[in-house]
């Protein structure tokens, strides 16, 4: 009798113990659903989440909540948290992976083709492209495909952005644990992190793995030094006064050279971090543009908080870069220097290149570019008051969130560069904004706003945090799902635009040229020396692209459901002008060589 | 004028100069955060000669970067 009441009391308790890990397994169950009812076919001008069935926003709902309860559990279980991050991961980088049939964006294709060339002849195309000048991703890219054995990179694309967005977690928790947040804190902000990274820049690419070696190289400094504890002479001081005095360390030679830092690592094990560190800095220079100064920064922000015990870092990371734009990569700059240096202190024009630029095109482009903008603006806005409540011992969250905007200064970036910092501020604005709900209460930098208690972790006070946890973090995720997927209408493409592709490749010449009526198919992925690809850019009229296509004179022109679908969303073109265009085609010497129901392919007949 | 080793301005921009004070800068940069995790103890006179040569070293080399900019870019 007894044992049958201590079993039904159990029951309820085990279904509690296991509520959060049963709900993130139910979201995978739905996401599975969702991914295989799923039509793309039916892909509208709001992207991805137009082809979204309610399976997706259900167990997207139930790995949230999950998360929420399995948050402010006592004890904390990591590893659940750990599995249903993991499942947030999936939902918002997998899916579009899942369920589009080839890989996105043509940038990927056309880095499987400089991966192609580097493959078949040993060394990078100088003088080709800006990228071909920053070659180091390309090349391990190389040898990463004849390792596997493939004929090129083209397998690699598609689940690239689930791959290396899981890639980024490892670091993530090593700058949660040591970052000076609370440990309920890092687990949001990481949640946070992956809710809000709409930016797209994890695709097969070298800013995607250099994200990751600067995620790494911040967690290893993290991980290293801590802040050396500053000792108070006499009673408390006032507000201001106490403020003022834990400033005055900024001045001081102790804090450049790293003396106001600890460490507890042995020299053996801290020369093979340097060691290692050094690698990764020669490594980041020779593969990309932009991330090598970010990291500078974000170490020069680790050395002014004291979180960076080695100053020589700094200077050995910016000389690495400095030295391969001078050397490595001249290719690019030599003769047109402006492109480097034309935008240095040109920080309006910067700005309205890459906010003012992008808000156009049709109401549905529109609605997705201003959801970007407030998500992005909501975040920072809580990593605000984050910054505001928390307590800590040093203030390098809010310097690595504020270092990566002098880039801004420097470089317009082709219009990409707020994106690229936005994309650099986000984890440690991510896990200020976390300190803005879950807000460590020790440390020797005290919050600017008072205490408020919610009842910490008891009966009421613990259902209305995870209601809010839950309810901040789904808003994110749903808008991030809406804005990361908002352009798949045309920077996602169908088998038979690949296929219309494919058919053109097989059907030139060398020395022959495709031409596109703009950028959008997966194009480029193979013979980058021997066949040329044109593309008129965008126009005022789409009349203009067919001239400037007949005056180009092409073999082979291919309009694609994708192309017509940027036009439209982005240009602001009329619904199906590209039949008008294929009608101009068709009496100025072309004929369709092959149709598909998303692509044609039109030869010239003489 | 030819034998001199820098005949003239333009020879500063060479890949050879800007590679040499490269090295220059990371091998007195490794030895100061070798001698610094080591706990190796260096007179102050030692020690303040190393970082004034590393900070020469690094104002030469960004001196010699401009300079190559200006020369062949």
């Amino acid at each position: 009798m007894t044992m049958v009441r201590r079993d039904f009391n159990r029951e309820p308790q085990a279904l509690r113990n296991f509520l959060g890990l049963f709900l993130g397994f139910m979201g995978l169950v739905l996401w599975l659903v969702a991914v295989q009812n799923a039509d793309y076919s039916k892909m509208g001008p709001y992207g991805l989440v137009s082809v979204l069935g309610w399976p997706y926003f259900v167990g997207l709902a139930f790995v949230v909540a999950g998360f929420a309860i399995e948050l402010l559990r006592t004890p904390l279980r990591t590893g659940r948290l750990f599995v249903l991050v993991v499942l947030l991961a999936l939902f918002l980088y997998g899916t579009a992976s899942a369920i589009e049939p080839v890989a996105q964006l043509t940038d990927s294709w056309i880095h499987a083709g400089f991966i192609q060339y580097i493959s078949q002849h040993g060394h990078p195309l100088n003088g080709y492209d800006a990228r071909f000048s920053w070659p180091g991703g390309f090349s391990m890219a190389s040898v990463l495909v004849a390792f596997t054995g493939q004929a090129n990179a083209i397998a690699f694309l598609r689940w690239f952005p689930i791959f290396i967005e899981l890639a980024y977690l490892a670091p993530l928790l090593v700058i949660a644990r040591f970052s000076g947040v609370s440990r309920r804190a890092g687990w949001l902000g990481i949640a946070f992190y992956y809710a809000t990274d709409w930016i797209f820049q994890d695709y097969f690419s070298p800013q995607a793995l250099n994200y990751l070696f600067y995620l790494v190289v911040i967690a290893t400094v993290l991980a290293v030094w801590q802040p050396r504890r500053v000792e108070r002479d006499g009673p408390e001081q006032g507000f201001w006064r106490e403020r003022v005095t834990q400033s005055r360390g900024l001045l001081t030679h102790a804090r450049y050279v790293g003396d106001d830092t600890t460490t507890t690592w042995g020299f053996i094990e801290m020369l093979s971090v340097l060691a290692l560190l050094a690698l990764i800095g020669l490594a980041s220079a020779m593969s990309h543009q932009l991330t090598p100064y970010a990291i500078v920064l974000a170490l020069a922000a680790c050395l002014l908080t004291r979180r960076l015990g080695r100053p020589e870092l700094v200077l050995l990371f910016a000389v690495f870069a400095i030295d391969w734009l001078s050397l490595g990569a001249s290719n690019y700059w030599v003769g047109h220097l402006n492109v480097i240096f034309g935008s240095v202190g040109q920080v309006s024009s910067t700005l309205t290149s890459n906010v003012t630029a992008r808000v156009s095109g049709a109401s549905t482009h529109l609605l997705v570019v201003e959801i970007r903008i407030l998500l992005t603006g909501a975040l920072f806005f809580l990593g605000g008051v984050g910054f505001l409540r928390r307590y800590a011992d040093s203030r390098v969250l809010e310097a690595l969130v504020a270092a990566p905007f002098l880039l801004v200064a420097a470089q317009s970036y082709g219009g990409e560069g707020l994106l690229r910092v936005v994309l650099y501020a986000l984890p440690f604005a991510s896990l200020l904004a976390a300190s803005a709900i879950l807000p460590s209460s020790s440390g020797t930098i005290r919050g600017l706003l008072p205490a408020i208690t919610i009842g910490h972790f008891t009966g009421i006070g613990r259902t209305a945090l995870r209601i809010i946890i839950a309810g901040v973090l789904l808003s994110f995720a749903l808008a991030t799902t809406i804005v990361r997927g908002g352009n798949d209408a045309y920077v996602s493409f169908s088998r038979g635009e690949l296929a219309a592709v494919n058919y053109a490749y097989a059907h030139v010449r060398a020395g022959d040229t495709i031409g596109l009526a703009n950028y959008y198919l997966p194009i480029g992925q193979r013979d980058i020396t021997t066949v040329g690809v044109y593309n008129p850019g965008s126009t005022s009229s789409y009349q203009k692209i067919g001239q400037l296509l007949l005056q180009a004179k092409p073999t082979i022109i291919i309009l694609s459901q994708s192309e017509e679908a940027y036009g439209e969303e982005v240009v602001g073109y009329p619904v199906g002008w590209e039949a008008t265009l294929e009608t101009m085609f068709v009496n100025h010497g072309y004929r369709i060589a092959a149709h598909w129901t998303t692509a044609t392919v039109l030869k010239a007949t003489v | 004028m030819t034998n001199l080793l820098l005949a003239n301005a333009s020879a500063l921009g060479a890949p050879q100069v800007v590679f040499v004070s490269l090295v220059a800068v990371v091998t007195l940069l490794s030895l100061r955060a070798v001698t610094k995790v080591m706990g190796v103890v260096l007179s102050r006179s030692v020690s303040r000669t190393l970082d004034g040569a590393v900070v020469v070293l690094f104002v030469l080399f960004i001196v010699l970067v401009i300079v190559r900019f200006k020369v062949i870019g």
